[in-house]
């Protein structure tokens, strides 16, 4: 029988492949936030609803003209107290939506067993995935911030320095609970029913886009411990009364002991395969 | 860990002593059902050794065991002396693995894929080098989903490389290949074997185990039937008074077939054709370059 054979001498390949360049803990690491954040960029879906979200939802919730009160009594345009609402929802979207998502994706399609065999730490990955997730936080709140004061003419007080460090301190929050999403998850259809669990009473009671004080106080209580709540609050404290770490130091336990719970429950139950 | 020189082309022989693969006593269980049942065989440093069997045999099982994706429930396993669950990490770092059911990130470009496996070994592959072993070296830039079925099975090879391993495993590395594609992939094993490393793959075709591989295992049900060479295997069931009860013809259709559609994996508009006549009419191709 005819036995086709190509014209490469069968008797080696006659390469070295590789060559070390450190352990696969911290190589996998470093590896893993490039190919994150190309990940990102290169999707143009992921990178719209990122990126151009927040905007749309600017333009669209910017045309209702009227004016709020704050707390300090101040009245001022509704877009004012909308910005920080934004940075905090962002924040929440950003974790939730980018992580669960694509990693459970992932996992389905059988890339994170891939991974699995190599001997790349899992807390590797998942750290290079979550660093991967806190850039894109910073710069979706960097183009917030900036197109909401610079293009929508916001007033914002505030440090901004301390802004930014509360959205993406809120976005680890949440990157938390999107990987404890994944940890929980039997498939990739259980995330969407999650997503929207969690999405629909932040969105409706956190007081980032309504305000929550017609709330009936009963769930004005209950929705008070929502994370978007205590993430919210805080970042309207800071941009819209002035305020430092020592007012928000409540939200700051509550966003802290939710992070807790989900990072400790996420690293208990999350599997590569 | 023994100092396993896998940073050079040709350094497999280092304990000479050692199996590359050693299974003791090895037992899986799901539930109440026993996909394994304690088998043991051993495979030898710098030779190629089948594991053949039909559906649910064991085989990705054992496969799956042996890199550490799968807990076994009973047993030894060892990678050149290296227990794959003491010492899992150290395992790992010996093995270059193929999986049955596994993907790649969609996103990256073939040479960005073999970079970032490579990183998750703490290595920095070669990757023209990679994706020219396996004929895909004109694609470094293309994405996965752009590549035709064999294509893909050719760069899950060089994937299973990146770590430049003395062990390879390859679960159906043929599995979805045209006949021409399957036998210039049988050079590329014999290339590795060349190099001094241990592969174990695992196969549905006859013809492949007995052409390529120095010895096979052949599992049925959780439990290994027979060891040996394929010649010997076919010698002791000749003894027996076996005969094929079919006509010797001169050739065959698998013969026709490779007249009719042989030439190499360079040939890609050609190989489209043939793999569209035959059967893998996978998803559309992306025509970038
Ligand atoms: N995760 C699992 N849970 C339960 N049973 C399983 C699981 N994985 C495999 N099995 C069972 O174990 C047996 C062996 O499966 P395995 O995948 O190892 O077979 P295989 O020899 O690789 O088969 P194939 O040639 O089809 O790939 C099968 O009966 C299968 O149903
Ligand atoms: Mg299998």
């Amino acid at each position: 029988m005819t036995v086709a054979t190509s014209d490469r001498a069968a008797t080696s390949t006659g390469m070295s492949t590789a060559r070390h360049v450190g352990s696969p803990a911290w190589a996998g690491f470093k590896a893993t936030i490039t190919n994150q954040v190309k990940a990102f960029y290169r999707e143009p879906a992921a990178l719209a609803f990122t990126l151009g979200q927040p905007l749309i939802l600017l333009l669209i919730l910017n045309s209702f003209n009227f004016k709020i009160t704050l707390p300090n009594g101040e009245t001022r345009p509704y877009l004012d107290r909308l910005l920080p609402g934004m940075i905090a929802f962002n924040g929440m979207t950003v974790g939730l939506n980018s992580v669960a998502f694509a990693l459970s994706r992932d996992k389905q399609r059988g890339v994170l067993r891939r991974i699995r065999a190599t001997p790349v730490p899992t807390i590797s990955f998942v750290g290079g995935v979550i660093v991967s997730r806190l850039i894109v936080a910073a710069l979706v709140t960097l183009i917030t911030y900036g197109s909401g004061v610079y293009l929508f003419g916001a007033q914002l007080e505030g440090n901004v320095a301390l802004l930014l460090g509360l959205a993406v301190g809120g976005a680890a929050v949440f990157i938390a609970f999107g990987i404890l999403m994944v940890a929980v998850s039997r498939s990739e259809d259980d995330i969407p029913p999650m997503f929207i669990l969690i999405l629909m009473p932040s969105l409706l009671f956190s007081g980032a886009f309504l305000d929550r004080s017609g709330l009936p106080d009963w769930l004005h209580w209950v929705t008070g411990g929502l994370p978007l709540t205590f993430l919210t609050d805080a970042v309207q404290q800071v941009a819209n009364l002035g305020g430092g770490l020592g007012d928000i130091r409540g939200d700051l336990l509550g966003l802290a002991i939710w992070g807790a719970v989900a990072t400790a429950i996420a690293g208990w139950r999350f599997k590569m395969a | 860990m023994a100092a396993q020189p896998i940073t050079t082309s040709s350094p497999r022989l280092a304990s000479p002593g050692v199996p590359a693969l050693a299974v003791h006593g090895l037992r899986k269980t799901y539930g109440t059902f026993e996909a394994v049942r304690g088998i043991d065989f051993e495979v030898k440093q710098g030779e190629i050794f089948g594991l053949l069997g039909p559906n649910g045999a064991g085989k990705t099982t054992t496969i799956e065991i042996v890199i550490g994706l799968r807990p076994m429930t009973a047993g030894r396993v060892e990678i050149l002396g290296h227990d794959v669950t003491s010492a899992a990490t150290q395992a790992r770092t010996l093995i270059g693995v193929q999986l049955q059911e596994s993907d790649f990130f969609e996103h990256l470009t073939l040479a960005e894929q073999l970079r970032f496996l490579g990183a998750c070994y703490g290595m920095a592959p070669d990757t023209d080098a990679l994706l020219g072993y396996v004929d895909l070296g004109d694609r470094a830039g293309w994405k996965l989903k752009q590549l035709s079925g064999g294509q893909k099975q050719r760069f899950a090879l060089a994937a299973s490389l990146v770590n430049d391993p003395p062990v390879v495993l390859l679960d159906e590395p043929s599995t979805g290949l045209d006949p021409t594609a399957r036998r210039q992939l049988w050079e590329l094993i014999r290339a590795l074997r060349g190099d001094g490393r241990t592969v174990l793959l695992s196969t549905h075709y006859m013809e492949e185990a007995e052409v390529l591989c120095d010895r096979v295992a052949i599992m049925d049900k959780g439990v290994i039937a027979a060891i040996d060479t394929p010649l010997e295997l076919i010698h002791q069931l000749v003894a027996t008074g076996f005969k094929r009860d079919v006509v010797v013809r001169d050739a065959t259709l698998e013969d026709v077939f490779i007249q009719l559609t042989g030439h190499g994996f360079e040939d890609e508009s050609a190989a489209e054709l043939a793999a569209a006549n035959g059967r893998h009419g996978r998803g559309k191709k992306g025509a970038t370059s």
